[in-house]
């Protein structure tokens, strides 16, 4: 058989109709499960808002500090941390926003995105926007000794002030001794 | 390939005959045999269709399963839509489909035709809402890429019969 000039065989035509079948049976399983979108959303790192497997550190359970001495704030469901930080798989993707202002690497990886915090009393407001939108993508209030980080997993979908894909992006906030709290 | 009986070809096609150039890659493979620079220009088109083949087919990939992480991609379209999502599907069933046909050599050369108008199309709609940017010029690199397969009349390892 002849296609546009070129000549394909009959075991040519059925390993591509193979192939055309197999990636449309995962294009209808990609309709349905469409990926974790990771800023807004509750994908991404385990916390200690509930999950079983972060109520404990290391195996043993520990009370989080900042949960007990800032009842201002958000209220944490319950007075567990989730893992350090440090020990998830996204500690090397981590830019941190609070305290402190961004570093030169922090700005590269929140390309498309800008923040605000609002300092009030013993908590802090925090707010993240889609560039070139006045609608935030996530807003929350925290204790004032909590850390607020920025996670980028790949700075390689990102280009000048442009994020084509959020999909690898979000947002992490640690009590002061860097276990994940949301 | 032996040359006289090539450019023979190429002389009766520029007067307008019938003649078709085809390439006989085994007799190029054989005279190539200890010449290093011979064998790199018997291979180069066949390792520049295959690989990207394989580079379309991890994009294809990437799109059908992790969907999500694409939309941003769609112009025009909110990301959020289920309009972006079926398109960037849509794509990816495309992108795979032709990785496998560049990758097994099934219909090489309107394959990456076909690449290189999607490429294009790529580029320049990055282009347009992005601006020149490192991506683009990525991607411009493989739009290359795929015209010169596209144009390579070398072809070994391909799937046959």
């Amino acid at each position: 058989m002849r296609i546009a000039g070129d000549t394909v065989g009959r075991r040519g035509g059925l390993a591509v109709s193979v192939a055309a079948v197999a990636a449309a049976l995962l294009a209808v399983h990609g309709y349905s499960n469409p990926g974790s979108l990771v800023v807004g959303g509750s994908g991404g790192i385990s916390t200690g808002h509930g999950s079983p497997s972060a109520n404990t550190s290391g195996g043993t359970p520990k009370a989080s500090p900042s949960a007990a001495a800032s009842p201002s704030a958000t209220p944490r469901a319950s007075g567990t941390p989730g893992p350090l930080l440090s020990s998830t798989p996204y500690a090397s993707y981590t830019y941190q926003l609070y305290p402190g202002s961004p570093s030169p690497s922090t700005r590269q990886a929140l390309a498309g995105f800008t923040y605000t915090t609002r300092l009030s009393g013993s908590s802090v407001e925090f707010t993240l926007y889609a560039s070139g939108s006045t609608q935030s993508v996530r807003s929350n209030t925290y204790p004032a000794t909590d850390r607020v980080y920025f996670i980028e997993a790949n700075l390689g979908d990102d280009s000048g002030d442009t994020e084509y894909s959020f999909g690898d992006d979000g947002v992490v906030v640690t009590d002061a001794s860097g276990h994940v709290v949301q | 390939m032996n040359m006289a009986r090539r450019n023979r070809a190429h002389r009766l096609a520029a007067r307008g005959g019938t003649a078709v150039v085809t390439a006989r890659p085994e007799m190029d493979a054989r005279a190539a045999g200890a010449n290093p620079v011979e064998t790199v220009r018997t291979w180069a088109p066949t390792a520049a269709r295959v690989s990207l083949g394989l580079v379309l087919l991890w994009f294809g990939m990437h799109e059908l399963f992790q969907p999500s992480q694409w939309t941003g991609y769609v112009p025009i379209i909110s990301q959020t839509s289920h309009l972006a999502l079926a398109m960037v599907l849509l794509h990816g069933w495309l992108l795979s489909v032709l990785g496998v046909a560049l990758v097994l050599g099934v219909a090489a050369r309107l394959a990456a035709g076909v690449s290189a108008l999607l490429l294009l199309e790529i580029v320049l709609s990055l282009s347009f809402t992005g601006g020149v940017s490192d991506i683009v010029a990525r991607d411009l690199g493989v739009f290359g890429l795929a015209v010169a397969v596209f144009a390579s009349d070398r072809e070994m390892w391909v799937l046959r019969g």
